[in-house]
């Protein structure tokens, strides 16, 4: 069953290498990922800008640039800060993959990229980006992070109030010991609409919760959050 | 006569293993006239791309020899360099791919 679209993961590849572009359109839409490309700094940012990837695989060499340039830009952007980026290079020294991490870089993968490892290691890096488990660590404290960005629950359901930006379809899963204890089992919540923009570079997404029966959902938009 | 050089290659590839070689024959010209006029960082610049592409198209090899190509380069060995493009030659007219599931 082939997916639709908006189920597809995107990844966007910057490399000034065609061939390179060409191999990993091949393989990765072979995979059923959603292809973007880039071949230099100006290009990805406007790549970037018009539809924020789940993931990007950024080459080191980029003719006269760097991979670098494009790192600072998206950790200094709001919004795009969190997005996973995968390092790649043929040059594979110590020094570099130590820098790419210290930049931000989640992985740092050598030359040549082969198929069979680098599906592999999208699909990790992918699941662990998902919006995954939330804590609620008891009644009175409501607090949980997702990669860094803090989720608050108040009188209209959860609130994530986040520099990711949200899709319509996200989904996410609440496997609380808290919810347990109030006799619900985990379940998932999904967005009423497209995140919106609360203030410069914070997104806010009201949520529905799903699964859960009415009075449990009740008590949880009671929770004084402070 | 040179014995082929046989590579198998995986069956998903073979839709795009054609332009590949077409662009390695241009870069082959390329790097000849680079080396007639002794620009050894435009060969390099190829070399270093073909170390990191060549390897996910199956061709380790050829990878290998971009690899050896960018590193005498940065050296300045026009000699070893002038070899290694005749090994890049020689890969290229002797190759026979074999595609596979």
């Amino acid at each position: 069953m082939k997916l639709k679209r908006r189920d597809q993961k995107e990844i966007l590849v910057i490399d000034d290498d065609q061939d390179t572009r060409t191999y990993l359109k091949k393989i990765l839409e072979n995979a059923r990922y959603s292809y973007s490309e880039a071949s230099n700094i100006e290009k990805a940012t406007t790549a970037i800008e018009k539809k924020a990837p789940h993931l990007i695989l950024l080459d080191y060499k980029l003719g006269e640039d760097n991979g670098f340039q494009v790192m600072s830009q998206l950790k200094g952007a709001q919004g795009y800060a969190n997005i996973p980026v995968i390092m790649v290079s043929a040059t594979t020294t110590k020094k570099l993959v130590v820098a790419s991490v210290a930049k931000g870089a989640v992985e740092f993968m050598g030359k040549p990229l082969k198929a069979p490892v680098l599906l592999q290691k999208l699909k990790k890096i992918l699941q662990d980006y998902e919006l995954g488990s939330v804590t609620f660590d008891s009644p009175q404290t409501v607090k949980a992070s997702i990669h860094g960005d803090l989720i608050r629950i108040n009188e209209m359901g959860v609130i994530l109030q986040s520099s990711v930006k949200f899709a319509r379809e996200t989904s996410l899963v609440i496997n609380s010991e808290y919810l347990k204890k109030m006799g619900a089992s985990p379940c998932s919540t999904e967005t009423a609409g497209p995140a919106k923009v609360a203030n410069p570079g914070v997104y806010r997404n009201e949520v529905h919760f799903r699964g859960m029966d009415e009075k449990t959902a009740q008590r949880i938009r009671n929770i004084k959050v402070t | 006569m040179s014995e082929k050089i046989i590579v198998n290659i995986d069956a998903d590839l073979e839709e795009i293993i054609p332009t590949f070689l077409e662009n390695r024959k241009k870069d082959q010209t390329t790097m000849e006239s680079a080396l007639q006029t002794g620009d050894l960082a435009a060969i390099e610049s190829i070399a270093h791309k073909l170390a990191g592409n060549a390897g996910s198209y199956g061709l380790d090899d050829l990878g290998e020899i971009g690899a050896q190509l960018e590193s005498v380069c940065q050296a300045g060995k026009k000699e070893e360099a002038e070899n290694l493009i005749s090994q890049y030659k020689n890969y290229l007219a002797n190759l026979e791919i074999q595609y596979e599931d």
